[in-house]
């Protein structure tokens, strides 16, 4: 079976050496990014401008979607296991799919005939980039409706510091800083759940 | 999932349900898909808000790189010189504004209504006498009644001199006042490590600010980082300064 990318466990797979290009966004490798935007700008453009989008709008969801990788790779462990090329142009034309949707028009060309061309486990690989980025975007949007303490107390204490002392740095105590953490993250999973309706 | 709420949710996650209630609760969820989700989700929650949450610098300059690369990879379009040239006319119409506003601050504009708006906010933690001592002390506060706040947070103060809120409170409660007595209260805030530590430079200030006093107002708006939640205000006050 055609397999492309394990973010479960990669040390059973076989790194695609395209994974230099995860690495060079990683370590941002100015020449490796150059060398993204040289070979796939061009096809993104004409297929976003293709589909009822802007240069403008071909600019944004590429840098969005390298964005995206960025992510995935840094905090899930992505790793390439399958070429970039079809890995990367999936994301960019889902996005914008989901752009147009978002935008409530329909997409010109037909998007499964566009996208047929690549196997199921980059499709799904794609997708879940996608998935997980949108609903990490959604997370950090409702995180920026908490009020001004509530941003602060949840920083601080999902930074990794001992809860100790964080409640001693900020001058409360340690039961009053539990509270007010579990009372800012009910009401975060609150905003989310009333998002979703 | 009626049963249970996201109170209940965070509480079993975070391990702090009794046995015997965690028991229930694992009992509700293996037979509501709707609870399992719920706890899943809050779990994605947190692992997200703890990866993505502390600042980036690897993250902002690749953001950086990608702007440099889309400038030459991509042609700006007619339709963004469009929004270009209407976002320039608002602009124009922004420092028309804008110097219409200066002036105005120059003749007199109290700052103070534009930058000190604070709510006195309290949570009940115990419902001891402390606790009813900040709430009649919000209360006032929020009134801007600091004659009477004042005595009631010096009496918190004087049992309990831990609590950073009552510092603060006491620090604008005093400056609101008039009273410059309120500026070493607001300074031990700011050299603390509380979640009001930013807020009580901004406070000192603005303080110097109304007191026309820019040199001062501006060291203290320097002590306040970029990604602190008062940083968009403290920014406009820096604005605002000779």
């Amino acid at each position: 079976m055609y397999t492309t990318i394990d973010q479960a466990n990669p040390s059973l797979m076989t790194i695609h050496p395209d994974q230099r290009y995860l690495e060079g966004l990683l370590c941002n490798d100015t020449r490796l990014v150059q060398e993204i935007y040289e070979r796939y700008a061009g096809k993104i453009r004409y297929y976003i401008m293709q589909n009822r989008g802007s240069e403008d709008d071909a600019a944004d969801i590429f840098q969005e979607s390298l964005m995206d990788l960025y992510n995935q790779a840094k905090h899930k462990q992505l790793r390439l296991t399958c070429p970039f090329e079809p890995f990367f142009l999936l994301i960019c034309k889902r996005k914008w799919l989901n752009e147009l949707k978002k935008r409530e028009r329909q997409p010109v060309t037909k998007p499964a005939d566009d996208l047929s061309d690549v196997g199921e486990d980059v499709f799904a690989a794609a997708e879940a980039v996608i998935r997980e980025e949108e609903q990490a975007a959604v997370f950090l949007a409702q995180f920026g409706r908490l009020g001004e303490k509530c941003r602060e107390i949840l920083r601080q204490c999902l930074s990794g510091e001992a809860q100790e002392k964080i409640a001693a740095a900020m001058g409360v105590t340690y039961g009053y800083l539990r509270k007010k953490k579990s009372e800012c993250m009910a009401t975060l999973l609150s905003y989310i759940q009333a998002q979703k309706k | 999932m009626a049963a249970y709420n996201n109170d209940d949710i965070i509480r079993y996650t975070e391990g702090e349900m009794l046995p015997e209630e965690r028991s229930r609760f694992a009992a509700a969820m293996a037979a509501d898909p709707s609870l399992a989700a719920a706890v899943e989700e809050y779990k994605l929650l947190k692992i997200t808000l703890e990866q993505r949450l502390p600042p980036d610098a690897a993250a902002d300059a690749l953001r950086r790189q990608l702007t440099q690369q889309r400038a030459i990879h991509f042609k700006k379009n007619n339709r963004l010189s469009a929004v270009r040239k209407y976002l320039t006319g608002i602009a124009a119409a922004a420092v028309v504004l804008l110097a219409i506003v200066l002036t105005r601050q120059h003749r007199g504009k109290d700052l103070l209504a534009l930058y000190g708006q604070v709510e006195m906010q309290v949570s009940a933690e115990r419902g001891s006498n402390q606790d009813s001592l900040l709430q009649a002390a919000a209360l006032y506060f929020n009134e801007h009644d600091y004659t009477k706040t004042l005595p009631l947070l010096h009496q918190y103060i004087a049992a309990d001199s831990s609590n950073q809120a009552a510092w603060f409170y006491r620090g604008v409660a005093s400056l609101r006042n008039g009273d410059a007595a309120g500026l070493p209260d607001l300074e031990k805030v700011s050299n603390g490590g509380s979640v009001f530590r930013y807020d009580a430079a901004f406070q000192i200030a603005l303080w110097y600010a109304i007191q026309q006093q820019p040199a001062k107002a501006k060291e203290w708006l320097q002590k306040i980082p970029a990604d602190a939640a008062i940083a968009g205000k403290a920014s406009a006050l820096r604005k605002e300064l000779p």
